[in-house]
């Protein structure tokens, strides 16, 4: 199969629509309150090593993606053990992802629509995509980043006016528990979300540039990110946020420049749609390599219609009702991910780590071909 | 819910015939199982029946190390 090779700048723009994609409509780490701020902050700087590991990860072992290195790492079983959790993860992860669409935009936009018809034709358009391979979404993510920041940005200069700074005073009024609980919840969603890009990247020009990708991609998208959440609770107050579904979506509905410039919550959907599409796209990717390197398979595209339709299955039964969707997502979901971004990575990081001491050692011996 | 059931039995052949023409006989195993397996839960989902969820399972596991009411995704 011939090797996917992306540029840094394509692989910049997956990752910062990735982080901004959800963010458009959500605020994550809501717990926190009015230091909603100082959480993402702390996101941030806590998401940084898990972000270095994932590059160490790519640049100990050039060419090659996390399921690769697990195998090499782990050993046989181990590694195929771990392979199959993580394909669990992605193929759970996508239907939750099209659940999020399906849900969105049955409740905000066409309520009469079956949620069945939005999600599959959605997933459809994302199998098309993982079907062309991970230099297409590439080249997508590249031509399309520039549409989300320009419009988060417009959407921050038309929120000023609307913004009252009583809803971020006093600071650490609670004390520091909810800010440290906010901490967690950003970091698991969206920061350390990125695991599903660290999935199936495997490959760029430079063997440094993975560094390059992870550091520059997460400060773009985490100031976006801290910007876009700091609005909103500057708008509509740290209570409405914590009660509303969407609570972006309905900070943005709130601006209204004279009487020709109002609802503009058609834009928060566009840049939500526009990140969640490769949101979706590389979780569907990284379940059919999975899947492929389970089954020593050369080839991971003939598997991407069935995983579909699995993705879709799941999706259309796995949750009852959007309260039950959030319920779950809100109390459950961050400690269910938390192993799977942070805590395997971290072992796999150290394993390797050894590993190539190891191979260093034995090749640097007296007698040994180099 | 009966697109469920239509969509395998429209996709497999359109899939499943370039793949036996090419001798690509593992793939074509891992494809025929997994369509029969997609097309028994369309089935059991357009007839009704409530199948387990993965949610709660989920839950259930996580429940038992961690009690937590509070929070947003």
């Amino acid at each position: 199969m011939k090797m996917e090779i992306i540029s840094d700048k394509q692989a910049i723009s997956l990752i910062v629509l990735f982080l901004i994609g959800e963010s458009s409509i959500f605020i994550e780490g809501i717990s926190a309150g009015k230091d909603l701020w100082i959480s993402i902050i702390l996101a941030i700087l806590l998401s940084l090593p898990v972000m270095a590991i994932f590059a160490r990860l790519n640049f100990l072992f050039p060419y090659r993606n996390l399921f690769d290195i697990m195998q090499i790492c782990f050993g046989k079983y181990l590694g195929k053990a771990c392979i199959l959790a993580y394909v669990g993860f992605a193929i759970h992860t996508t239907s939750l992802i099209i659940d999020d669409v399906g849900f969105f935009i049955s409740t905000t936009a066409i309520n009469e629509t079956p949620f069945l018809v939005i999600i599959i034709l959605f997933s459809l358009s994302c199998a098309f995509a993982v079907k062309q391979g991970m230099e297409v979404l590439g080249r997508w993510a590249e031509f399309f980043v520039i549409l989300p920041i320009i419009f988060e940005v417009l959407l921050l200069v038309l929120l000023i006016p609307k913004m009252n700074p009583d809803n971020i005073q006093p600071i650490l009024y609670k004390g520091l528990y909810p800010v440290i609980h906010g901490t967690f919840l950003s970091l698991t969603f969206p920061f350390c979300y990125t695991i599903g890009f660290a999935m199936v990247f495997c490959s760029c020009k430079n063997r440094n540039s993975p560094y390059k990708i992870y550091i520059v991609s997460l400060l773009i998208g985490g100031i976006i990110v801290l910007a876009t959440s700091l609005a909103d609770i500057l708008t509509i107050g740290p209570f409405n946020s914590s009660i509303l579904y969407y609570p972006s979506s309905i900070a943005v509905s709130r601006i209204k420049v004279g009487n020709f410039l109002q609802r503009l919550e058609i834009v928060s959907a566009t840049i939500f749609l526009l990140g969640i599409y490769i949101e979706a796209s590389i979780y569907l990717l990284a379940a059919c390599k999975g899947i492929a390197k389970l089954f020593c398979l050369a080839d991971y595209r003939f598997i991407v219609l069935p995983v579909t339709l699995l993705v879709i299955n799941l999706g259309a039964f796995d949750f009852p009702s959007i309260m039950r969707y959030f319920e779950w997502s809100t109390n459950i979901w961050p400690y269910y991910v938390f192993p799977f971004e942070v805590v395997i990575p971290t072992l796999l990081w150290l394993t390797a780590e050894i590993k190539s001491k190891k191979s260093l050692s034995t090749c640097t011996k007296p007698g040994t071909d180099i | 819910m009966y697109v469920l059931v239509i969509l395998p039995l429209l996709i497999a052949p359109w899939e499943l015939i370039p793949l036996y023409k090419n001798k690509q006989m593992k793939e074509f195993r891992i494809y025929s199982v997994a369509m029969v397996f997609l097309l028994m839960i369309g089935v059991l989902l357009t007839a009704g029946i409530n199948l387990p969820r993965p949610a709660d399972y989920i839950e259930q596991i996580i429940s038992t190390f961690i009690t937590n009411n509070s929070g947003e995704k």
